[in-house]
């Protein structure tokens, strides 16, 4: 088989040929177009193909040649026997270049020679002597790479774009592909399909890209549409620290010139989201917003990228001053608090306005704090791949870890307090959960197992999943264990998923025997209890046979906490709204006696409830209507009876006195606008406790 | 190739094979406003359509407009794997009301 | 799905280098020597973008793009010209006739398949 290279010298040979031929019949006939045209083709083709195999040298003379006979052709000078004889010379010098892409110096001094009795020949052509430059519009490579910029990038193709074959899809592909892309393409200019013409691009474009490439390597893109297509392009900004700037969607659109900064200010007057504003007010088309919303979030993306990029410049605290720094911003809010009640009920508008910049600033603060301390989660996973490593070698198992979501970030005292019964469970998961390789492939199942370990976040909450593609749990054997242990009764009617949380029960084990691995007294009770303490729940999946999953959620931190506020005579109290599933209103329900098990009807179904008045020994009559709050964990409903439901409350959580601690039914507490104190309820603990004092 | 439109009860159903590129369209645009003018909800079947540009994807958000304006419904029912590469491209996989919400 | 890129040059080197370079980013690559030839390839089969030399026997590049122009199943087809300096006036006769992007003789594989990229 021939490569390329030789197929271009065999070619060059035919051609160098059929140049002699013509030349040689052209001293016969010099006014003959066709000859003159052959000769043309054969001195272009050599030109245009030696380029490609690195014939730069041949290239470059054959462009002299070339041009000389492009102008005999166009009758600009005759064909003379000079001509011919040069022109013979030349192709007996073009085959002995051929030969190799380097040419001796020999070779380079008869070229030269050559070149200049063509020159004699052909005088007045400036091109003749200068070697063969790119034009405009070639292709250059892709130059070096820069530093990471913003680029805004409108373009509006012609209206004949697609009938002169121009796509904008390879356009934006090749965009996508040199950063990151963000893509509007603005549709306000196509009409109803009966005003359509179906063969115009009406459509435009408006995209920021983030890339460390150069403007010359975006501007390429465009190459072949330059001269008709609309395009701008510009760096969005030259420094990015600058990008808080850009933080406000108004400053965007006058920077776009979209509209004027008196129009911005106009409407803002009247208050947020100022893309909304814009758009009800006509001003702006709902496609510029996008465009705009666009801009502000890659810019944002960068402004985080350049943050990632500095960590290098991080700084090591103490935890302790972290914590100090969390207890001081919470007393700040609350401080915060009490002079924004303290603003409103003297109705003092000057102290309001100062008091509502105030707590702008304060909840910044605390948002900043906050963030602070957030780990990402990915932390604690390498300890959990030497577990499964040693783990399933120690058992003679082949065991895969798969780790999804490192990246999601929790509280750092959640994320150490997570440790041990996440280690607990993966160790669940290998022991009991995962076959041997032998017993996997006699199931049909891949010899190696996998435990796919998950963090993701939902709402303002962290879920956590651990699956395994093991043998799943047993529920008859399950249902056994827990007649055999008195947990559940003999002739009990317990669904499937019932069955299954009982293994969260305290001292449940289905472990055929006591391996080294499990067993060791630390149950899955242990767990859940960890996890309730963390303020989040635990629930099983299992599909006998094909592996079990486990989901725990939590909060993402323990210092903030979502509340619902409710009031019981003059106390308040605090219900982390999480676990709040809704609130209805009971009459004349405390007829019955304080022993009783308290049941309230919803919809049809009855859930246990308590009135946190007798709990907590207040005084004062129940009134006529009670409020019940009506909370969830898992899988079970609680509700608290409470004389008013006072609303949504987001509160920084106080630890309480080591005296305090550990007292049944209270997480914490927090301190109120008017320098009170409320209690923040701790539900699973208080309805456990209420269980079983009832029970 | 071919675009099979079908009526019932003032609702257009679509189905589309082949290319939806600018070759096709302006045959497409017309058989649309012949058949579909009046029409106010249309369900367009795109599962099995191959090549979609931006002659294609102009046509789908002309047609989008033309029923928003009547208050009716465009529904993507069923999008092949290259429409929604080119949607996605564009920045337009939200566009579109579809059944299947391939996330 | 691979794209199919119709490749005139009447230089078999030339077609066999570009050739290489396309199939070895994928694409399907068909060859032509010259204008007639490439006419006679368009037989209805999909291509998504044609390479044309200017300078060919038989049919001219020109001329090519013209006869595609106004072939309903090809006439949107991209047309990439490669062209060499010398030839700015072709260049122009050879815009008017519908081929919007031209290509600089000689190139390197990566210019080609850049070039291509916008193109299909």
């Amino acid at each position: 088989m021939t490569g390329p290279m030789d197929t271009f010298r065999m070619e060059a040979e035919e051609h160098l040929s059929a140049l002699e031929d013509s030349l040689l019949e052209m001293e016969q006939t010099p006014n003959d177009p066709e000859l003159i045209a052959l000769a043309f083709r054969a001195m272009h083709t050599i030109k245009g193909a030696g380029g490609m195999f690195g014939f730069n040298d041949l290239s470059g003379f054959t462009h002299h040649l070339e041009t000389a006979l492009d102008k005999v052709r166009s009758g600009s000078y005759p064909v003379t026997p000079e001509l011919i004889s040069v022109m013979l010379d030349a192709k007996d010098h073009i085959a002995g270049m051929l030969e190799s892409p380097e040419q001796t110096r020999v070779q380079l001094h008869v070229g030269q020679s050559l070149l200049n009795r063509l020159h004699k020949i052909t005088p007045g052509d400036d091109a003749s002597h200068n070697t063969p430059a790119s034009s405009e519009e070639s292709v250059k490579p892709i130059p070096k790479k820069i530093a990471e910029a913003a680029f805004r990038i409108r373009f509006t193709p012609s209206a004949n774009a697609f009938t002169d074959g121009f796509d904008v899809l390879p356009i934006l592909n090749e965009l996508h592909a040199l950063g990151s892309c963000y893509v509007t393409t603005i549709d306000s200019q196509v009409p109803e399909l009966k005003e359509l013409e179906p063969e115009s691009c009406l459509l435009c474009w408006d995209i920021i890209l983030i890339t460390e490439q150069s403007i010359d390597a975006i501007n390429d893109t465009f190459i072949f549409v330059a001269e008709e297509w609309q395009i701008s392009i510009e760096k969005v900004d030259s420094n990015l620290d600058d990008v808080e700037y850009f933080d406000y969607i108004g400053e965007i659109l006058v920077n776009r010139g979209l509209i004027t900064s008196t129009q911005v200010s106009d409407i803002l007057a009247a208050k947020p989201k100022t893309g909304e504003l814009l758009q009800e007010s006509g001003l702006v088309s709902r496609s510029d917003v996008d465009a705009a919303l666009a801009e502000q979030k890659a810019l944002r993306t960068v402004k985080e990228r350049k943050t990632q990029s500095a960590q290098d410049a991080t700084v090591r605290v103490p935890a302790f001053r972290l914590d100090r720094l969390m207890n001081l911003v919470g007393e700040l809010v609350i401080v915060q608090a009490r002079m924004n009640q303290l603003a409103h009920s003297r109705n003092d508008e000057e102290m309001m306005s100062v008091s509502e910049d105030l707590d702008r600033l304060t909840i910044d603060l605390r948002d900043n704090t906050f963030s602070i301390r957030m780990l990402p989660i990915g932390s604690t996973f390498g300890r959990f791949r030497r577990l499964v490593r040693d783990l399933s070698r120690d058992l003679g198992k082949e065991i895969r870890l798969e780790t999804e979501g490192a990246e999601t970030e929790l509280d750092k005292v959640v994320i150490d307090r997570l440790g041990d019964p996440l280690v607990h469970l993966i160790r669940n998961s290998i022991d009991h959960g995962i076959e041997t390789p032998e017993q996997r492939a006699a199931l049909g199942k891949e010899r190696i197992g996998t435990i796919h370990l998950a963090a993701e976040h939902a709402e303002s909450h962290v879920v956590i999943r651990i699956q395994d593609d093991g043998a799943g749990i047993n529920t008859d054997r399950i249902r056994e264990k827990a007649k055999e242990r008195g947990l559940i009764s003999a002739d009990s009617q317990l669904s499937e998923d019932e069955i299954l949380h009982l293994i969260f029960e305290p001292g449940f084990s289905t472990a055929q025997q006591i391996s080294d691995v499990s067993g060791r007294g630390v149950g899955m009770d242990v767990v859940k209890r960890s996890i309730q303490d963390l303020g989040g729940q635990v629930s099983i999946n299992s599909n006998h046979g094909k592996g079990t999953t486990i989901k725990i959620t939590l909060p993402m931190t323990l210092a903030i906490i979502e509340g619902l506020m409710v009031a019981v005579s003059d106390e308040r109290y605090v219900l982390p709204l999480s676990a709040v599933e809704e609130c209805i209103e009971l009459q004349n329900g405390g007829k019955s006696e304080r022993n009783d098990k308290r049941l309230v009807q919803i919809r049809g179904e009855l859930v246990p409830y308590m009135r946190l008045r007798e709990w907590f020994n207040l005084s004062g009559a129940i009134p006529a209507i009670e409020q019940v709050v009506i909370t969830r964990m898992g899988e079970e409903r609680f509700g608290f009876s409470v004389d008013e439901v006072i609303g949504q409350y987001q509160t920084v959580i106080k630890r309480l006195g080591k005296f305090y601690e550990g007292i049944a039914g209270i997480a914490g507490a927090t301190i109120l606008g008017d320098g009170s104190v409320a209690m923040i309820l701790d539900t699973v603990g208080l309805a456990e406790a209420a269980e079983s004092e009832a029970s | 190739m071919a675009m099979n439109i079908t009526k019932l009860d003032g609702a257009c159903s679509i189905r589309l094979d082949g290319d939806l590129t600018i070759f096709q369209i302006a045959d497409y645009h017309s058989q649309l406003l012949a058949e579909c003018q009046d029409a106010q909800n249309v369900t367009f079947d795109l599962s099995d359509v191959n090549e979609v540009d931006t002659a294609g994807v102009q046509l789908l958000i002309s047609l989008q407009k033309q029923l928003n304006s009547v208050d009716g419904n465009l529904l993507l029912a069923g999008q092949s794997e290259q429409l929604l590469n080119t949607l996605n491209a564009f920045n337009l996989s939200g566009y579109f009301e579809s059944t299947e919400g391939i996330s | 799905m691979s794209k199919t890129i119709l490749i005139v040059d009447d230089s078999a080197s030339v077609r066999q280098v570009v050739g290489i370079t396309l199939r070895g980013a994928g694409y399907q690559v068909i060859e032509a020597a010259d204008g007639k030839d490439a006419l006679s390839k368009l037989d209805g089969q999909k291509i998504n973008l044609i390479i044309s030399d200017v300078n060919m026997p038989n049919m001219d590049g020109i001329s090519l793009v013209k006869a595609v122009k106004v072939n309903p199943s090809y006439k949107f087809t991209p047309i990439l010209m490669l062209t060499t300096e010398s030839q700015e006036s072709k260049k122009a006769e050879g815009k008017a006739a519908g081929a919007k992007a031209w290509l600089v003789k000689p190139f390197q594989p990566p210019t080609l398949l850049s070039a291509v990229t916008k193109l299909a």
